[in-house]
């Protein structure tokens, strides 16, 4: 769906980007020529004629189109190259996710610079780096040697791609180190990268693979999946034997990030803060949370409840289909104090509050949520017979990842003139995890 | 000597002339009376009215339930009664002239219970709905969400005015439809000075910290206000059956009050229910109320009940996945 829209706002406007597009890479191969004579002094390896080097970044790049079989039309399309001589092709595991959930009713299919195609097998997948690697017969020897080399911020790269009958597409830009705000490792790249280019290469200026194209951040900054993922995927011993075993293989993936991410935090000591006058609550978990916090008493119109919110999430994001992502982590905290309600108006007025999962999961994958929901004793305090602290602890199942859940967690506790609300959700994790996770984060997040 | 009796039926409001050359007649509900007054508070045979030996109009109370009354007083059983005097029977009233006068009404100028006849006033009415909105406006019982403005309380306030019209409106129909004498607008100013009265209590309850109906309201929402507003009518309006003694009446309209009431609380209107295990993705915080029935239980006994939600969603699991083979 997502790319059916993408691939028509490309096609409207093609007239503008055909000019722009031929411009780009003009200029790109222009600047190309700059660096590669820089490139033969400095390097006696893989010295390559320039123009030799172009022939093979245009015949090792293709077009991978993922195809319905009941109507024939294309669902998906994206690049991929090739990484081997026997005709292993690398691309997005995005570019393929279609086919990866419902492989019986999709077929994958490759189209070259020339405009042959032929079919494609899925060997192989990482839902959390977003790579799939595919094989196809007959094509070219010609492939992409995968770089060890470890770059330099500034250092420049070429982002390629071959998203229609354009012809290859190069972007340059430059190495930007490994993105921080996420356990999944990406290359910052500052280059735009378009849509169609999920899945292409980018490249040193002597052809060897940096990464992989895989999303934007923004103008003019975009992420790759680092080289050594490619290594990591083409050496997996695990590979799915058939298309049955394609979610077994996903879920297991997912299972195993978790296990490991969550072991570091749950591993950790927390760190709590103060958030207004009789809140403790969890602070920056990890180098790869980012926390935000606001005062709504700044605002006009907002006299009469004081809002202080604490809001941290994660950059995990794993895409598996559609509308359905998950790994995501998220807490926050809301601390609200009135002067001038009533006790009963600001009990209706805090009462209101509804939380949602943060990651999106249609019905055909998750389970609905089931909730406990009861009246806490969290500091075990006898005296607190004003206050009142309701928990409620939600859970979802996958349907397609045996034993991993949703997580969905609230707090409501305060008396007649404050309260904290405090919430988390969890996505895809176990039992365990989902368990251990809520028994810590109520151990610090505590009202005095 | 030929009488002419008014009769000003209170229920539809209007008044007609019996004319009779005899010396003693009836009057009452049942079709074998000379005048038939349709008022269900009004006896099948009620009232007898005959000319004694002296020449004088007498009035006999013919035993009835409700009994008849001179101006506001209740009448002996048997008494003279001069021309031109109303004389109250249920929620009627008749007046007797000699037959050969002509009866100067032609339009009926309806005579009703003092305290009624006020609440009629469309004046009263209006300043009662009036009243009741500026309490709900100041109560704040449409209370401030986070980031409603003060429009969306006026706003509220107006709605609940309509509220009330709407209200007033259904109970003149019905007391159109049982010949009751209190029509829309004593109906508006019931329900507004009834609504009035709830609300200033709910908020004097609030400021002391006491809340039990405030509880109610939280948790049932406006059904309440009607339950209660119900109440009101069910002793003030409606006393219809006439063949019950004041005690029995107040027994019986009190257990059909309660009856409402029930219903009510059983199916609220805009309340808030108890949680739901089965949630949509939204979770909505419940109000304190709840902890009047819900004892707190500690952080372990809650992780191990939540954790007994896996064994559901595994088993659910499994039955989604057999049910797509």
């Amino acid at each position: 769906m997502r790319d059916n829209k993408s691939v028509i706002r490309t096609s409207k406007a093609s007239t503008f980007l055909l000019k722009s597009r031929t411009q780009n890479m003009i200029r790109a191969l222009y600047k190309l020529n700059m660096a590669l004579p820089l490139l033969l002094l400095c390097s006696s390896l893989n010295a390559q004629p320039e123009s030799a080097m172009l022939d093979i970044f245009r015949e090792s790049i293709y077009q991978i189109v993922v195809n319905e079989n009941e109507t024939g039309n294309k669902s998906a399309l994206g690049s991929g190259f090739q990484v081997s001589p026997e005709g292993l092709i690398v691309t997005n595991y995005h570019v393929v996710s279609g086919y990866v959930f419902e492989p019986e009713q999709r077929w994958l299919q490759y189209v070259d610079s020339e405009g042959r195609s032929g079919e494609l097998e899925l060997v192989d997948f990482d839902v959390i780096n977003d790579l799939a690697l595919l094989r196809a017969d007959g094509l070219g020897s010609d492939y992409f040697e995968i770089s060890q080399a470890l770059y330099r911020k500034g250092d420049r790269i070429f982002a390629m791609g071959n998203p229609h009958d354009y012809g290859m597409l190069v972007v340059d830009g430059a190495y930007n180190g490994i993105a921080e705000n996420s356990h999944i490792q990406k290359i910052l790249f500052s280059g735009s990268l378009n849509s169609g280019m999920s899945g292409g290469p980018a490249v040193d200026a002597g052809g060897n693979i940096v990464g992989v194209n895989v999303a934007t951040a923004g103008s003019q900054l975009s992420f790759l999946v680092p080289a050594d993922k490619i290594m990591a995927l083409l050496a997996d011993e695990n590979r799915p034997s058939s298309t049955e075993e394609y979610m077994a293989h996903a879920g297991q993936q997912i299972k195993n990030f978790q296990l490991g991410y969550y072991e570091g935090l749950l591993g950790a000591a927390w760190p709590d803060q103060p958030l207004g006058e009789h809140a403790h609550v969890v602070g920056e978990l990890a180098s790869d949370l980012s926390c935000w916090g606001s005062d709504n008493q700044n605002r006009p119109n907002s006299d009469d409840i004081r809002i202080l919110e604490l809001f941290c999430n994660n950059g995990n994001h794993t895409y598996l289909q559609g509308r359905f992502n998950t790994n995501q982590l998220h807490y926050s905290f809301y601390y609200y104090q009135t002067e001038t309600l009533t006790s009963k108006q600001f009990h209706d007025a805090v009462g209101e509050q509804s939380f949602l999962p943060d990651n999106q999961a249609p019905e055909r994958y998750v389970t609905n949520f089931e909730c406990q929901q009861n009246y806490v004793d969290i500091d075990q305090q006898e005296d607190q017979a004003s206050g009142f602290r309701q928990a409620g602890l939600c859970f979802r199942a996958y349907k397609e990842f045996p034993g991993l859940y949703d997580v969905l967690y609230y707090l409501f506790q305060g008396e007649d003139t404050r309260a904290l609300v405090s919430h988390f959700t969890l996505s895809a994790v176990t039992k365990d995890i989902a368990l251990d996770f809520t028994e810590k984060f109520m151990g610090v997040a505590r009202w005095n | 000597m030929e009488l002419a009796v008014e009769v000003f039926e209170q229920g539809h409001h209007r008044s007609f002339v019996v004319r009779s050359s005899k010396s003693k007649f009836r009057i009452g509900r049942g079709w074998n009376n000379e005048v038939i007054v349709r008022d269900p508070l009004v006896d099948a045979e009620h009232l007898e009215i005959y000319t004694d030996e002296s020449g004088f109009i007498r009035v006999r109370d013919l035993q009835t339930e409700n009994g008849t009354r001179i101006g506001r007083k209740p009448m002996p059983q048997d008494v003279e009664v001069p021309f031109g005097q109303p004389v109250r029977i249920g929620h009627s009233n008749i007046v007797i002239h000699q037959g050969n006068e002509p009866v100067p009404a032609a339009e009926p100028t309806p005579q009703f219970e003092p305290v009624i006849e006020r609440m009629q006033q469309p004046v009263i009415a209006i300043g009662a709905l009036i009243l009741a909105m500026l309490v709900a406006l100041l109560s704040g019982q449409f209370s401030p969400d986070i980031g409603v403005e003060s429009d969306g309380r006026v706003g509220r306030a107006m709605f609940f005015g309509l509220g009330l019209i709407f209200w007033a409106a259904i109970w003149g129909v019905i007391a159109r439809l049982l010949r009751h004498e209190m029509a829309f607008w004593g109906h508006l100013t019931l329900s507004s000075v009834i609504c009035s009265f709830i609300l200033i209590a709910d908020l004097l309850i609030d400021w002391m910290s006491f809340n039990l109906l405030s509880l109610a309201l939280a948790r049932y929402g406006y059904s309440v206000l009607f339950a209660v507003a119900l109440l009101g009518w069910m002793f003030i309006g409606l006393d219809m059956s006439t063949r019950l003694k004041p005690l029995r009446r107040a027994a019986i309209s009190a257990g059909i009050t309660g009856m409402i009431v029930l219903v009510m609380f059983v199916f609220p209107v805009g309340g808030r229910n108890e949680p739901d295990h089965s949630l949509p993705p939204m979770v909505n915080l419940t109000q304190p109320p709840e902890r009047l029935v819900a004892a707190d239980i500690s952080v372990e006994e809650f992780l191990e009940r939540s954790s007994g939600i896996f064994d559901r969603l595994d088993q659910e699991v499994v039955e989604s996945l057999a049910e797509a083979d």
